[in-house]
């Protein structure tokens, strides 16, 4: 069995590297996270098979998968959910051998806790087979994004006897929504630590594959490499109109500010601002954008100032990381 | 696409509360008396795959849910919980995706397959509750909510299909409904990859209806003039399905439901098995039999035969398409409630090739019967009537046993049925002169089937029937024969025995054949 995870950098072809490989040989499971990815996966395996829908390939997000793919074939009749919430249990007395620790009181599964009622209350093994019997390839795109307790059932998965391909960027793991408790709290803090439990698992890892980003120029990735620690380079020529820069000057400020082709991205609360300003985190994945203005807030300033910003804590570096990276052009920072 | 049905599980629908049938893969004979549920059986598998919740609405659930679970539940303890559930699964075979494979199912394990659930809506429990709680015996079948799934629990719809059904009903063909019912599926099925074709055929049907009414008509509207009315002729519609209403199947011109009922028969069987290679998996056909001539019913079993492919069920009132068929694969309906129907397949191979070979009429019969009493010879077979009614008062027929001639001395090709199906039988033999030989070790397997018993004269002197009946009545026979009673019985056997038939002195059974009748009333 060919089991491999790539890690992978901003604007380096994640994506296309997945839609590349599915030959039609096989049979593919593809797992994503999120919604949008999973549109976007959508759209360019389409777009790869000529407008078609290949018919090896079953798509489906992490969460579609937990509950139409291992929940219901097993316990659809004798559980009757009727879907997931994306809440917390507010119900802190339930214990986990009980129903209403994974269910809400109107049938629905609380998220975060899904993938443990699974292991709970299904054999691990029949999952596995329902994989093998079904699929020849494994393949998870954004694989970054499972935590919590989906990832410690992601693991007990991995030992699957299918080929398996998860491709994910570290640092752009931003979500919290697998959180629950402090289950796998600590999994996002150390990357070396993070890749040694795939590699239990038997996986081969794959960090220099996909590190050049065809997005960024060199000088906005030696910029994420020196202040943010993340080793991404660049594909592209270099040109002399890509720039990454603080702006201080309040005219240049209006500027940018007023030019609607540059986006404005925040720290949070972009809303505030009204149209044309998003949030850092919220951008992940879209490939739109020529220049970027990203604003600093006050806490974030002086750690800027001193050349520090990898002391971030590590959800809030990984979305400006997720900011910075959105540039094909110039990145401006605005202090807010 | 080879899908096939290995099991299917009825529960509360119709006359079956719970009833299993694992047919063979290929073809599958139900035959029974009647008001057994060999048509339930067919409607059921058609209704799962046809996924239509149209369809159970129209039939309606107060007409599908089991009667007696009804009746159980409203005299026994009334709670939402006890409230009967139907259920119809279909335990499929084949290459099919995930989406079919689940424990979703009463065998609760991992199996391809479809299902029909129809159950208490749990959304209106508290409703449900208090309405049934009350003193009034109301049942609360409104409540009810239909679910087509798959075992996965995903939903199954008619436009979904994994796997397609062709139910052809003879028994209520006369209604020109089933006719047009056959036309329509055949052209949606010959249509069903190709949805804009459809579309194009009703919008210009429309149009060239409409065509005409402008054009054709227009002349006798212009003449019609009623004061200040807009009335006119017109065509009438009955909805967007003008179109599959008008539509015909035409064989050599002739539209087929204006030829006779058995060449339709023929029509549609034909189609049936055509198809079972690409677009059709499971053919059921209702009593084939019907509206043929016997010549054309060995036609037509011929062509079922010929069939190479997809799976069939038939029901059938006839002897001759169970063993045209090959009796293997004949699956037999019992009247009890809920025993499920015994497979032929499990008879020898000799002895399936002998029924092939010689179907006897009475096979089926034989193999439908509770109790049956074997015999050797047709005078014997003639006199079993009369030796019955002077045992018993009764005749035969009023105590459900059959009787049957068994040419050739074939009794032991009926008795492995009769293992089979469990059914009560005594032979009536000969001892031949050898009791030993002819009698006990030629019978010596039946010996652990209580359901079995051989009967013969214990004294090896009346070797045979006609010797048993002269010795018990030597009287009788020698006024009835004259001299050389015993040697004109058995020079002319039948002869003898119509004679016997036809006076009216009582005749002594002899002691073998009473202890029979004794045994099998029992």
């Amino acid at each position: 069995m060919d089991k491999k995870v790539i890690f992978a950098v901003a604007g380096s072809g994640k994506t296309t590297f997945v839609v590349e490989s599915i030959r039609p040989e096989y049979k593919y499971l593809v797992l994503t996270y999120t919604d949008a990815n999973y549109d976007n996966l959508t759209n360019k395996i389409t777009a790869k098979h000529n407008g078609k829908w290949p018919s090896n390939v079953t798509l489906m997000t992490w969460f579609r998968f937990l509950f139409r793919f291992c929940y219901k074939p097993f316990l659809a009749d004798a559980v009757q959910s009727k879907g997931l919430i994306f809440e917390s249990n507010s119900n802190l007395k339930a214990t986990k051998d009980s129903l209403s620790f994974y269910l809400s009181s109107n049938r629905y599964f609380y998220s975060n806790r899904l993938s443990l009622f699974i292991e709970k209350f299904i054999l691990i093994e029949e999952i596995k087979e329902r994989i093998e019997e079904f699929f020849d390839y494994l393949i998870i795109d954004e694989v970054q994004d499972i935590a919590g307790r989906d990832f410690s059932f992601l693991e007990k998965i991995m030992t699957s006897n299918v080929n398996m391909l998860f491709v994910g960027d570290f640092y752009q793991h931003t979500y919290d929504t697998s959180r629950d408790g402090n289950v796998n709290q600590s999994l996002f803090t150390d990357f070396v630590k993070y890749e040694k439990r795939f590699e239990n698992k038997g996986f081969i890892i794959d960090d220099s594959t996909l590190i050049n980003s065809w997005r960024c120029s060199e000088e906005i990735c030696s910029f994420v490499r020196n202040n943010l620690g993340i080793k991404i380079f660049s594909n592209k020529v270099q040109t002399d109109c890509s720039t990454i820069k603080l702006i201080t000057n309040e005219d240049e400020q209006r500027q940018i500010y007023t030019d609607d082709k540059i986006i404005k991205l925040h720290y949070k609360e972009s809303y505030k601002w009204g149209n044309g300003h998003r949030n850092w985190g919220d951008v992940k994945g879209e490939d739109c954008f020529g220049d970027v203005c990203v604003f600093i807030n006050k806490t974030t300033q002086s750690l800027f100032k001193k050349g520090k910003l990898m002391d971030m804590a590590e959800i809030s570096r990984n979305k400006l990381y997720v900011a910075i990276t959105r540039a094909h052009n110039s990145v401006f920072f605005v202090f807010e | 696409m080879n899908a096939i049905i290995t099991k299917v599980k009825l529960q509360n629908y119709k006359r079956f509360t719970n009833y299993v049938i694992e047919p063979n893969a290929r073809i599958n004979i139900l035959v029974g008396d009647n008001e057994v549920g060999k048509s339930t059986v067919l409607e059921a598998i058609d209704l799962v795959i046809s996924g239509s919740i149209h369809k159970v609405e129209s039939i309606g659930i107060e007409k599908l849910l089991n009667i007696n679970a009804v009746s159980n539940f409203l005299r026994g303890e009334r709670t939402f919980n006890n409230l009967p559930v139907l259920r119809v699964e279909l335990y499929l075979s084949g290459e099919f995706s995930f989406p079919m494979k689940g424990k979703n199912n009463t065998d609760k394990k991992p199996c391809f397959g479809i299902r029909l659930v129809c159950e208490p809506n749990e959304d209106f429990r508290s409703e449900i509750t208090e309405m049934i709680s009350g003193v009034s015996n109301y049942f609360p079948y409104d409540y009810y909510s239909i679910r087509f799934s798959t075992f996965a629990d995903e939903g199954y719809s008619s436009n979904r299909r994994v796997i397609h059904s062709l139910l052809i009903d003879n028994a209520n063909m006369n209604g020109e409904y089933a006719t047009n019912e056959f036309v329509r599926r055949v052209y949606l099925r010959e249509t069903q990859d190709n949805i804009t074709e459809r579309a194009i055929h009703k919008s210009k049907y429309r149009h060239l209806r409409k065509r005409f009414s402008d054009m054709c008509l227009m002349d006798l509207n212009d003449r019609l003039s009623i004061p200040q009315a807009t009335c006119k002729f017109g065509l009438k519609t009955t909805g967007i399905s003008d179109f599959e209403n008008d539509l015909m199947i035409f064989e050599d011109d002739i539209a087929i439901n204006c030829k006779g009922m058995g060449r339709q028969v023929f029509v549609k069987t034909d189609y049936a098995i055509e198809r079972s290679k690409d677009n059709v998996n499971i053919v059921l056909i209702e009593e084939p039999e019907n509206h043929l001539s016997p010549t054309n019913l060995r036609k037509l079993i011929e062509h079922i035969g010929e069939m190479k492919e997809g799976q069939l069920f038939i029901t059938t009132h006839s002897s001759e398409i169970s063993t045209g068929l090959q009796l293997r694969n004949v699956l037999i309906m019992h009247s009890e409630e809920d025993s499920n129907p015994i497979m032929l397949n499990d008879l020898s191979d000799n002895t399936a090739k002998y029924f092939i070979k010689s179907p006897p009429a009475s096979i089926v019969e034989f193999a439908l019967a509770k109790k049956s009493i074997l015999v050797e010879g047709p005078s014997e077979f003639m006199l079993m009537d009369v030796f019955y009614k002077s045992v018993t008062g009764n005749k035969p027929e009023n105590d459900d046993v059959h009787i049957v001639n068994v040419r050739g001395l074939s009794f032991k090709r009926y008795l492995e049925i009769a293992q089979q199906t469990n059914c009560k039988v005594a032979v009536i033999t000969d001892n031949d002169k050898d009791i030993k030989k002819n009698c006990e070790q030629k019978y010596a397997e039946y010996n652990e089937s209580p359901n079995i018993r051989i009967f013969y004269e214990e004294d090896a002197d009346n070797y045979t029937f006609e010797v048993a009946v002269y010795k018990s009545n030597a009287l009788l026979m020698d006024k009835l024969f004259n001299n050389e009673a015993l040697d004109y019985m058995l020079n002319n056997k039948t002869e003898a025995a119509f004679t016997l038939l036809d006076q009216s002195d009582p005749i002594v059974v002899p002691d073998y054949i009473l202890r029979a009748i004794e045994w099998i009333r029992k």
